[in-house]
């Protein structure tokens, strides 16, 4: 079965988000709820990435959905997961990147998640922010 | 069983690690500077080639020997391949990462940088492989500990 492969290295987890929606775990024609977003967010973390391969459940047409982010490296990842999977003779896969960047008021967000007593405020901007950008997601 | 050695740029430790495995380099005494600059890839790789497992050859008990570079980030390269191995099924016993990175010496690491990010090669390749000469030691070892752990028994 085809395994699709999300990856980001802007610091930021889009990847599990873009993940999330193609298992359905987050909804594709609407952008997410707060709820939504957070338990997609809390269970994969919300630093900046160390490339931790994630999955984020099935497609509607079987497939694997995986994400891993890093902050950087981007190129270093894309030629280590296709090299590596060379190695094993695994073609049947996808590998997606996405280019959105970590906006100021995503950093601050994030960054008052960290803060006690202000995580939710932290993650009502993450939330404010993400809805701008989710239409172009998958 | 593929062997892969990493280190920060996939060009000095990590292919003398493999080359002395597949015995390309003496394992009884340091290499000549003329030895080392005979190794297919010492020195020559790029940023742009970092990540990609590149295959050294195959050694005596069938084992395949790669190489890789990862930007001082071994817990990243480490995460990614661990990872897909997971999710991907491939059985942990088929593969072994070893990490070189942590046998580099002060030399290796400014003529690595000299030679291959600031493009001093006239200068930082004669210091990179000197350093490499004198970390030879400590690669061999490692080398030998991972060539005993995955020959078969006789």
């Amino acid at each position: 079965m085809k395994q699709i492969i999300y990856f980001n290295d802007t610091g930021f987890p889009y990847a599990v988000l873009a993940a999330a929606v193609r298992s359905g775990e987050l909804p594709a024609q609407r952008p997410p709820e707060r709820d939504e977003l957070e338990r997609v967010l809390r269970r994969c973390g919300l630093g900046k990435g160390d490339a931790t391969v994630y999955h984020l459940g099935y497609g509607s047409r079987g497939e694997k959905c995986l994400a891993l982010w890093s902050q950087g490296n981007g190129d270093m990842i894309r030629r280590t997961v296709q090299s590596f999977l060379g190695l094993f003779q695994i073609h049947d896969y996808e590998l997606v990147q996405l280019p959105h960047r970590k906006t100021p008021l995503l950093t601050l967000g994030v960054w008052l998640t960290k803060v006690p007593g202000l995580r939710s405020c932290g993650l009502g901007l993450i939330h404010r922010q993400l809805k701008t950008i989710y239409w172009g997601q998958t | 069983m593929k062997i892969i050695y990493h280190c920060f740029g996939g060009t000095h430790s990590s292919v003398t690690a493999a080359a002395a495995h597949l015995g390309m380099l003496p394992a009884d005494r340091p290499p000549r500077p003329a030895d080392l600059l005979a190794v297919p890839f010492f020195d020559t790789r790029e940023n742009d080639d970092h990540g990609e497992i590149k295959l050294m050859g195959v050694d005596d008990s069938g084992n395949e020997v790669y190489f890789v570079g990862q930007r001082g980030a071994p817990q990243m390269l480490e995460n990614v391949i661990f990872g897909l191995a997971r999710h991907f099924d491939i059985p942990s016993r088929d593969f072994k990462m070893v990490n070189v990175m942590y046998k580099v010496n002060v030399s290796m690491k400014i003529g690595g940088t000299m030679s291959r990010r600031l493009k001093w090669i006239a200068a930082g390749r004669p210091l990179v492989t000197w350093g490499t000469v004198r970390a030879y030691a400590k690669i061999i070892n490692l080398v030998r500990k991972i060539k005993a752990e995955e020959s078969p028994i006789k």
